[in-house]
């Protein structure tokens, strides 16, 4: 009698999930204790609850999107389907831009008058590149970014990671200055991105022996 | 769902990624083909059956070694599982040739106790008793004892130490050929001396002592 391949390959592919999945936690794990120290040691800024809800409500879509949904797919496990993955990219930004600015996002439009800062090395930007250079450690020793066949699949991982960075620090910092926002939060957010993606690709190519 | 050829190279690259859904998929559009094109070559439903299994066990096993060559990713996939089902067909009928091959010239090489024991009764059958076992053990070793030295070590160490005809080539440093020619030889000298079904019921003797 003829074997089932096709039963024994899911199972082998299963297998792999169940692994992915026990190395996901414990990173996952090790994430919400890094940003959980950070937002512990710096505190938590007092107007958090006081917000306008659908800025809470982007923070809180950031958050999930950040720490399970962008890393599930970075990692491979979880497929969506093309639709889906640009509906999650999408989301990403667009949350991450209401999480970020909240009200201040309508001070963007054209006829406003000039920032009230330019880039500058300041506390926020600091404490950004403090916590998120632990979280691309973390993603580069955990084997986040190697575990899909492609480079890209690391792309996920590493938004993921500078949107820990950007939501943690915008439930730390009480600002809601344009100019701040976006030169000392979401300037640094880029700038993790751009570094947890080089990191990714170099990972990947080491970890999968390119 | 079945995707056809195209979209097959967007299931590959999820199957590889381990989406076992994209798998599904992927199996499901590539195994008619694959089915057909090993019928073709085995002319066998059910080789053609175990080669397709075994066909999707080793693209399993190699998924890693595959690439896209070429601005045909779709049809790279095809070409990539043809490749393995093919070669398997080929491994197949090349061990079909040999096997074959290789009935053809031991056909005179077979230990002719074993082609006998189908003809005959089973131990159960022939109800043994004690002092009957003796007497055929005494008229075995009896005529053990009278075959060339080479023939007599060759039985003992198979049918009394139970080591395979490769063991004992091994141990005997010879050929695994030269092995067999003389165990044959021995296994007719004792079934002309004794009548095959004395020689059968020791050795079934024997082997019901080393079970138990």
């Amino acid at each position: 009698m003829s074997v089932n391949a096709e039963a024994l390959i899911v199972g082998d592919l299963r297998a792999l999930r169940r692994s992915r999945g026990r190395h996901f936690v414990p990173a996952l794990v090790l994430s919400l204790l890094i940003i959980g120290g950070y937002l512990t040691l710096e505190g938590l800024r007092p107007d958090l609850w006081l917000q306008p809800a659908w800025q809470i409500a982007a923070q809180l879509a950031v958050w999930l999107l950040c720490l399970v949904a962008l890393p599930a797919v970075g990692v491979g496990l979880w497929f969506p389907g093309k639709p889906m993955k640009l509906a999650l990219a999408i989301g990403a930004v667009l949350a991450a831009l209401a999480a970020a600015f909240g009200p201040a996002l309508l001070d963007m439009l054209p006829g406003t008058g000039p920032l009230s800062q330019g880039p500058q090395l300041d506390r926020c930007v600091a404490s950004m590149i403090g916590a998120g250079m632990p979280l691309i450690a973390l993603g580069v020793l955990s084997g986040a970014f190697a575990q899909r066949r492609r480079a890209g699949g690391g792309l996920w991982v590493a938004g993921g990671l500078a949107l820990m960075a950007l939501d943690a620090i915008t439930w730390h910092c009480p600002s809601n200055d344009l100019g701040h926002n976006l030169f000392s939060h979401f300037a640094p957010a880029g700038l993790l991105l751009l570094l947890a993606a080089v990191a990714g690709l170099v990972a990947h190519r080491r970890q999968r022996g390119l | 769902m079945n995707p056809g050829i195209s979209g097959l190279a967007a299931l590959m690259d999820r199957y590889l990624d381990g989406d076992e859904r994209a798998f599904g998929l992927l199996h499901a559009a590539v195994t008619p083909r694959l089915r057909g094109l090993l019928h073709k070559l085995v002319r066998d439903s059910a080789t053609a059956e175990d080669l397709l299994q075994a066909t999707l066990l080793k693209a399993h096993l190699a998924r890693d070694g595959f690439v896209v060559r070429g601005s045909h990713a779709d049809a790279a996939v095809q070409a990539w599982y043809a490749t393995i089902a093919r070669n398997l067909a080929l491994d197949h009928l090349r061990a079909q040739v040999r096997d074959r091959k290789r009935r053809a010239d031991t056909k005179d090489d077979r230990d002719p106790i074993a082609e006998l024991a189908a003809d005959l009764p089973s131990i159960e059958e022939w109800q043994v008793d004690r002092e009957t076992a003796e007497e055929i053990a005494r008229r075995v070793h009896s005529a053990l004892a009278e075959l060339p030295e080479g023939q007599r070590e060759i039985v003992e160490l198979h049918k009394l130490a139970g080591l395979s005809m490769a063991e004992i080539a091994e141990r005997l440093q010879i050929r695994e050929g030269a092995v067999r020619v003389r165990a044959h030889r021995a296994y007719k000298a004792l079934a002309r001396a004794l009548g095959p079904a004395a020689l059968i019921i020791f050795f079934e003797l024997l082997r019901e002592r080393g079970a138990a």
